[in-house]
C-alpha cells in the first residue's frame, strides 16, 4: 500500500522537477531494501506450518486408538522438539520467516499436547489452566526466537486466556495472572517487533481493564472506563510522557485511550437512555461526546489518521443517537443539534482564518 | 541495541522452549498419573442427563449424584455465601460397592470416618446463608470428571448404559482433594482399559 503510494509520489516529484531524473529508481530501490523482504518461500512455509498444524490438533481429537497413548504423546514431543530445532537451524541461516513458520507449528502441536493429555486423563471444565499452559509456551517461544508471527498466535492465545478466566469465577489471583500473561504479551511483541502482535495486545489489556471495572463494586463501569480511556489519552498525547516515549506522541495510547473514553461515555449514556420518557438523558452526556470528538481531531487528528476515524466515527455515531433519542422535549433535541451546528460551523470558520494566518506568517518569515 | 531486542542464541532458544513444552507435559501427565496410582478409589452413581444434550463431540457427558447437593447439609462455617466458592464433600461407602454423599463444608475435613473420602469441587455459587426465598435452592458442582473421551464414534453405548442408570465411573482422589476418573463402568465392568500412561 505504501509502496505504490511512494511510487506515485515519486514520479509526481520527478516530473514536477523536486527530483533529478534517475533519483527516484535509487529512492525506490533504498526503500525497498529497507523494508522487510516479501518471501514467497516464506509466505507458503507459513500456511504450510498452519495446515499441519491443524492436522496435528484434530488427530489427536479424533483419539485414534491404533497407537497406545503413550506412543501419541512421544509423537508429540518429537514434533515439538523436531520442530524447535528446524527452527533453530533456519534462524542461523538466516531465514527468520521460515523459522517462525516453524515455531508457529511448534506451539500449535504444544496445544494439541495439552488437548492429548486433557483426553488421557479425561478432564474436564480445565479451560482456564490450559489456555494459561498453551499461551505461558507460546509466549515463551516468541519471546526467546524474537519470532513475530508466533508473537501473534501466542497474543491470540492470551487473549483467549483472558476470555476463559472471565468466563468462570472472579479471585484476585485469576486477576493478576491474566494480568501478568498481557504484560508478557507486551514484552513479547516489542522484542519480536510486531505490530499486529501490539495491536492484540492493547485490545487483551483494555478487556483486562473491561473486565475488573465490571466487578467491581464502588463505581458504575462507565465513569470508570471513561475516566481511564481520558487518562490514557492525555498521556499519549502529552509530549514528554512516558508512554510517548514508547509508542509515539499521539500514537497507539492516544488511540486506544479514545476508544476507551467514548465506550465509557456511551455506557453512561445507554444507562440513561433505558427509559427515554421517564428519564430523559441530561444535555451534558451528548455534549461530552460531540466535544471529546472535536477535542481528539483538532488535538490528535492531523497526526494520527486512527484517531481521525474513530473520533468522526464517534461522532457520526452519536448524532445518530441524538435523531433518534429525546433531550427533554422533541423541541429541544432540535434545538439541541441546531446549536451543535451552528457552533461547529462558526469553529470551522475560525480554525480556517487561523490557518491562514499562521500560513502567511510563515512565510513572510 | 536495547536489551530487550538482544538476540538469544538459536540453540538456547530452541532448547528452553522445547524443555518448557515437553516438561510442563510430562508434569500435567505425571501430576495426574499420580492420583491414578496412588489416589483413594471411589467408585460413583452416574445419573441420566437430557439425552438432547448428551453427545458434544467424542465425550459423554457425565453427571453424579453429587453433581447437585442439599444446600441445607453444607457446612459453611460463617462464610455468608452469595460467591463462588470451592466444597469439599466427602463420601462414604454404600450399597453395592458405590460411595455416597455423607457431608459437605467449606473447609478441608479435618478428619475422616473409615473409608470416607474428601472430593474437593471446583468453585460452585453457594447461595446467601439468609436466603429471603425460605427452602435454599440445591448447589451444584462439578469436579473436573464430567467428561468421558472416547474414540470417534463409540460414545452412543456408553450413553445409552448411562441413561439407564446401569453406569458407574470409579474415581481417584487424591490427598489434596483431585478428583481423576480411573474406571468407566458398565454393569460393573470396566469399559475402556486406562492405563496409567
Amino acid at each position: 500500500m505504501f509502496r505504490s503510494r511512494l511510487g506515485k509520489l515519486l514520479d509526481l516529484w520527478t516530473e514536477t522537477g523536486l527530483l533529478a531524473p534517475g533519483q527516484a529508481d535509487r529512492l525506490m530501490a533504498d526503500f525497498e531494501a529497507r523494508s522487510p523482504a516479501y518471501s514467497l518461500a516464506g509466505v507458503l512455509g507459513l500456511l504450510a506450518a498452519l495446515l499441519l498444524g491443524a492436522g496435528v490438533v484434530v488427530l489427536i481429537a479424533a483419539n485414534w486408538e491404533l497407537f497406545p497413548r503413550i506412543a501419541r504423546v512421544l509423537l508429540i514431543c518429537t514434533l515439538i522438539a523436531a520442530a524447535l530445532m528446524t527452527a533453530a537451524v533456519l534462524q542461523r541461516k538466516g531465514h527468520s520467516r521460515l523459522a517462525d513458520a516453524a515455531l508457529l507449528f511448534s506451539v500449535l502441536c504444544f496445544g494439541a499436547g495439552i488437548a492429548l493429555v486433557g483426553q488421557m486423563y479425561h478432564l474436564s471444565g480445565d479451560e482456564r489452566d490450559a489456555s494459561l499452559l498453551w499461551a505461558v509456551g507460546g509466549l515463551l517461544t516468541a519471546i526467546v526466537f524474537a519470532a513475530p508471527i508466533t508473537s501473534v498466535l501466542a497474543a491470540l492465545l492470551a487473549c483467549a486466556h483472558l476470555w476463559f478466566a472471565f468466563d468462570g469465577d472472579w479471585s484476585p489471583a485469576i486477576a493478576t495472572t491474566a494480568l501478568a500473561l498481557a504484560v508478557v504479551a507486551a514484552l513479547a511483541s516489542f522484542r519480536a517487533r510486531s505490530v499486529l502482535s501490539r495491536q492484540i495486545v492493547w485490545v487483551l489489556m483494555i478487556g483486562w481493564l473491561i473486565w475488573q471495572f465490571s466487578v467491581w463494586e464502588p463505581a458504575d463501569p462507565g465513569y470508570v472506563i471513561a475516566a481511564v480511556g481520558a487518562g490514557l489519552l492525555a498521556l499519549g498525547s502529552a509530549p514528554g510522557s512516558p508512554l510517548v516515549r514508547l509508542v509515539g506522541l499521539h500514537g497507539e495510547a492516544s488511540f486506544y485511550g479514545l476508544a476507551l473514553l467514548l465506550s465509557g461515555l456511551a455506557v453512561i449514556q445507554f444507562d440513561f437512555s433505558f427509559d427515554t420518557v421517564a428519564n430523559p438523558v441530561p444535555v451534558i452526556v451528548p455534549v461530552l461526546v460531540l466535544a471529546v470528538a472535536v477535542g481528539a481531531i483538532s488535538l490528535a487528528g492531523r497526526a494520527n489518521a486512527a484517531i481521525r476515524w474513530l473520533a468522526y466515527a464517534g461522532f457520526a455515531a452519536e448524532t445518530f443517537y441524538l435523531a433518534t433519542v429525546t433531550i427533554g422535549t422533541m423541541l429541544g433535541t432540535s434545538g439541541f443539534l441546531l446549536v451543535g451546528g451552528v457552533i461547529l460551523a462558526l469553529s470551522a470558520w475560525a480554525v480556517l482564518r487561523l490557518e491562514r494566518r499562521l500560513k502567511s506568517s510563515g512565510e513572510s518569515r | 541495541m536495547p536489551v530487550i531486542f538482544k538476540p538469544v542464541n538459536a540453540w538456547v532458544a530452541a532448547a528452553l522452549a522445547a524443555l518448557f513444552m515437553v516438561g510442563s507435559l510430562a508434569f500435567m501427565i505425571e501430576s495426574r498419573a499420580m492420583i491414578l496410582r496412588s489416589g483413594a478409589e471411589v467408585v460413583l452413581k452416574v445419573v441420566p442427563v437430557d439425552p438432547r444434550d448428551l453427545m458434544r463431540g467424542d465425550y459423554v457427558v457425565l453427571l453424579y449424584d453429587i453433581s447437585q447437593i442439599p444446600a441445607e447439609q453444607l457446612d459453611r462455617g460463617s462464610e455468608p455465601g452469595g460467591r463462588m466458592l470451592p466444597v469439599w464433600v466427602r463420601l462414604k461407602p454404600g450399597p453395592e460397592g458405590i460411595h455416597v454423599f455423607s457431608g459437605a463444608s467449606l473447609e478441608k475435613p479435618v478428619s475422616l470416618a473409615d473409608g470416607e473420602v474428601a472430593i474437593l469441587s471446583k468453585p460452585g455459587f453457594i447461595g446467601l446463608s439468609t436466603d429471603p426465598l425460605g427452602a435454599p435452592p440445591p448447589i451444584y458442582l462439578t469436579y473436573g470428571i464430567e467428561r468421558y473421551y472416547v474414540p470417534e464414534g463409540e460414545g452412543l453405548v456408553i450413553e445409552e448404559a448411562r441413561n439407564a442408570e446401569r453406569t458407574t465411573v470409579a474415581v481417584r482422589v487424591s490427598d489434596s482433594g483431585t478428583g481423576q476418573i480411573s474406571r468407566l463402568l458398565i454393569d460393573g465392568q470396566s469399559v475402556y482399559a486406562e492405563p496409567l500412561y
